[in-house]
């Protein structure tokens, strides 16, 4: 699911193995909450923005993630295009041109 | 691989974006984006060991378009997109900005730490926003400039939108992702069509809210 080469993993993850199980825990509860599953209206591409708290799952430093869905061409199911973090302290920045963490 | 710049400018906004590949990206954060919205830092960061002048934050163009997008639809069409959560206006408020209780609002997050709420109030929109790694700036002018609200007029904020969306499709979006592609391995030409249908439907949207904004002038 994760899309190219990741290079840099954020510091919550140990693996891309990880990363990937934590996104799908997240897409499998989100499909179930009738907030988010109702996003998926027929439009050609959903953006699911998804507040893991609102979910119950606990992922220290992430609090939202967001997934772009797009619709599979002549068909009605949806594939996973992009995720990526979009808030929460552990989505912190390593500034390489001043060397130390910024969150 | 060298390194382009693109930069599309409106009345207000400012908004730029590096390609190329740099070293401190990530996957899904590849290119440095400036957005100004009259010299507000809602996207971008400065420290002095690396020159000391405005520099852009990694994200992906398209989150920081589609935050546009998003508070732009929300404006003309109110609780249609409701991007992001019911909770904008709670978290707007816990956030220290001063919101009304029923307009409008969408909150976006377009990069690492920048949140911004575009919020209607009659015939403005109110741009709240907090840029997180400007925060921690070491240069002296960016220093406080990290948090505000930016008050510009509803025809003017509509016209700045729709022209850095038309622009960015028409001029810029297929070479972003060619060089996405080759500096990533991957590249969202998949979803141009998808912008375009979107960006023509707005345009029609805000022709729409631009003649009854006319008629209810001239009552």
């Amino acid at each position: 699911m994760v899309n190219g080469e990741v290079k840099q993993l954020p510091k919550v993850f140990n693996s891309e193995e990880e990363l990937v199980e934590f996104l799908k825990e997240v897409v499998n509860k989100a499909l179930k909450d009738p907030d988010y599953a109702s996003k998926f209206n027929g439009n050609d591409k959903v953006i699911l923005t998804v507040d893991l708290k609102k979910l119950g799952i606990r992922k220290d430093g992430i609090d939202v993630v967001e997934f772009v869905f797009l619709k599979e061409k002549g068909g009605n199911s949806y594939y996973l295009k992009t995720a990526y973090p979009k808030a929460g302290s552990a989505v912190a920045k390593y500034v390489s041109t001043i060397g130390r963490w910024v969150s | 691989m060298p390194v382009e710049r693109i930069v599309i400018k409106g009345e207000h906004i400012y908004f730029e974006v590096g390609l190329g590949w740099f070293e401190g990206a990530e996957v899904y954060w590849p290119f440095p984006v400036i957005l100004l919205f009259d010299n507000h830092v809602l996207v971008g960061e400065c420290w002095t060991p690396a020159g000391g002048k405005l520099q852009g934050t990694y994200t992906d163009p398209l989150i920081v378009l589609d935050g546009l997008i998003f508070g732009l639809e929300e404006i003309i069409t109110p609780g249609v997109s409701e991007h992001c959560c019911s909770r904008s206006r709670e978290l707007a408020k816990d956030m220290g900005f001063n919101v009304a209780e029923n307009s409008p609002i969408s909150y976006a997050s377009l990069a690492i730490q920048s949140e911004v709420f575009f919020e209607r109030i009659g015939d403005s929109v109110k741009i709240h926003y907090y840029n997180g790694l400007l925060e921690g700036t070491d240069c002296p002018e960016y220093k406080g400039k990290h948090k505000g609200t930016v008050e510009v007029p509803l025809i003017e904020f509509g016209e700045d939108v729709l022209r850095v969306f038309g622009e960015y499709l028409e001029r810029h979006y297929k070479r972003v992702e060619e060089v996405r592609q080759e500096a990533y391995g991957y590249n969202r030409m998949d979803e141009y069509k998808l912008y375009l249908k979107q960006y023509l439907e707005d345009l029609e949207d805000w022709k729409t809210l631009k003649e009854k904004l006319k008629v209810s002038e001239n009552k």
